[in-house]
């Protein structure tokens, strides 16, 4: 079962088995939107526009995790407009205990990871990769601040097993046993892509900021 | 060590989805055009009533109903073969006749209620009977094309493409002219092509899709690009293609395209 991340936002890269509920102690509050937003109601009972306003807060942040979880741009958009199909028809249902931002993120996430998984399966029968990732945008940094997109571009380079613990873990806040559940694999595998996907991240990391502090 | 911990602490900062100044995020920059596209694409497939009836699974009262129904019927079938037997063999055994009253029992109010529950089962079962039977005495069911094209997207959403398929294809007869079959048709194109080896009616419906300005005009000329290429049709392909990039020359479509014309130029495929 998924866990209500708006509680436990990561503040750093420690392995951790158990979820630290202290992490989520100065977390913005930016970008969330309430359970008790009216609009959901509003929505529920049939306003297209108070859906459209719903639909348009939450887009960015549905499109970043996405990216997050997801090599490359191309299929981004694809996989976000699915999700937030999938958060307007689970809205009757959503009842408001935790922040819509919050849950919309869990619909995202199993949304995307059944799609990826789905993707896989027809690539892998029909031999073809009819649609090859369009090669990331690597716009050169032009100064010293690394920004999300450049890190995600770099959680490209990692295998996409790996890739999605580390976002789970990290971006979602969920613990090792969670991850594993959520991707269906045993503890011990999802422990262990974490440790390798941590270590190489932040050998990619410190060897691009090695680079530009040199 | 210090170093290390740094290294932490940025990327821990990188890796969130919280607001951050000057940096929105992993995800491409988009235009504005292209958000209303992608969330006006997300209502078309909702409305108000598929919203509220739009659980992928069934309430359990539903789910239940059924079963609820059927045993309800098992115990009055039994009840009055029973009654049956019973007034035979008392006509049998003695000389007076019985009056049969033939009472038909009046269902309690629980009956009544899963019969209420259990109605979009029973409409269910009908529209399967008049699927299966078209030549037979015709059942009216009566579905709004919304509601239809939930039930596709449900259907999809199972596996069920064939079956998914035909119900789009419902949705367009239904409504041609309607937003929701200018949805369905994308969709249906796009099953027959992706999972029922069937370009040459994909490409049909993308280029009756197509001809008609909208949000999703897009999708429609991208997916006649792509029904081409399956079908081998390769020039043809080239010429959806730039006519797409003509029209749209965002967003990730426009990038596939400009990626599969370089093939093709570079290629002469």
């Amino acid at each position: 079962m998924l866990v209500d991340v708006a509680q436990r936002l990561p503040t750093n890269l420690k392995l951790a088995a158990e979820p630290d509920a202290a992490r989520a102690a100065d977390r913005p509050a930016g970008g969330r939107i309430a359970g008790n937003d009216p609009r959901i109601a509003r929505a529920v009972a049939g306003d297209r526009r108070a859906a459209s306003e719903l639909l348009e807060a939450l887009l960015p942040r549905v499109r970043n995790l996405v990216r997050f979880l997801c090599p490359g741009d191309s299929d981004v958009d694809d996989h976000a407009q699915a999700a937030l199909i999938e958060v307007l028809r689970g809205l009757p249902r959503f009842e408001g205990r935790s922040a819509l931002t919050t849950w919309a993120d869990r619909i995202t996430v199993r949304a995307t990871l059944r799609r990826v998984r789905q993707a896989r399966a027809r690539r892998a029968q029909q031999q073809v990769l009819e649609e090859e990732l369009v090669p990331a945008v690597t716009a050169a940094p032009d100064d010293r601040t690394m920004t999300r997109r450049q890190l995600a571009q770099m959680l490209d380079m990692l295998p996409e097993p790996q890739r999605q613990v580390l976002v789970l873990h990290h971006v979602m806040g969920m613990s090792v046993p969670e991850v594993a559940e959520a991707l269906e694999v045993p503890f011990d595998t999802a422990k262990s892509r974490l440790r390798l996907a941590t270590g190489r991240l932040r050998a990619l990391y410190g060897e691009k900021r090695g680079g530009e502090d040199g | 060590m210090a170093e290390r911990e740094r290294l932490h602490e940025e990327l821990a900062e990188l890796l969130s989805l919280e607001p951050r100044a000057g940096d929105p995020g992993p995800a491409a920059p988009m235009e504005h055009s292209a958000k209303r596209t992608l969330i006006d694409g997300a209502l078309q497939t909702w409305s108000p009533e598929a919203g509220a009836g739009l659980s992928t699974r069934a309430p359990a009262a539903r789910r239940y109903g059924g079963w609820l129904l059927a045993g309800l019927v098992l115990c009055v079938g039994s009840a009055a073969a029973f009654y049956v037997a019973e007034q035979r063999a008392v006509q049998e055994e003695s000389v007076p006749p019985v009056s049969a009253p033939a009472a038909v029992p009046t269902p309690s109010a629980d009956a009544r209620e899963i019969e209420d529950e259990d109605l979009q089962a029973l409409e269910d079962v009908q529209e399967a009977v008049q699927e299966a039977a078209p030549a037979g005495e015709p059942v009216r069911v009566e579905r709004s094309p919304e509601d239809l094209l939930a039930r596709g997207n449900r259907l999809r959403g199972e596996g069920r493409y064939a079956e998914a398929e035909r119900t789009y294809m419902r949705v367009v007869r239904s409504a041609p002219r309607s937003g929701s079959a200018h949805v369905a048709r994308i969709a249906a194109a796009d099953l027959r092509l992706e999972r029922l080896d069937d370009a040459a009616g994909a490409l049909k419906l993308y280029r009756r899709a197509g001809a008609r300005p909208g949000p999703l005009s897009g999708e429609a000329r991208a997916g006649t690009a792509r029904a081409l290429r399956t079908l081998g049709r390769f020039d043809e392909e080239q010429r959806a293609l730039e006519k797409l990039l003509k029209h749209h020359d965002q967003g990730p479509a426009a990038a596939r395209a400009r990626k599969r014309l370089d093939e093709l130029r570079t290629r002469g495929r």
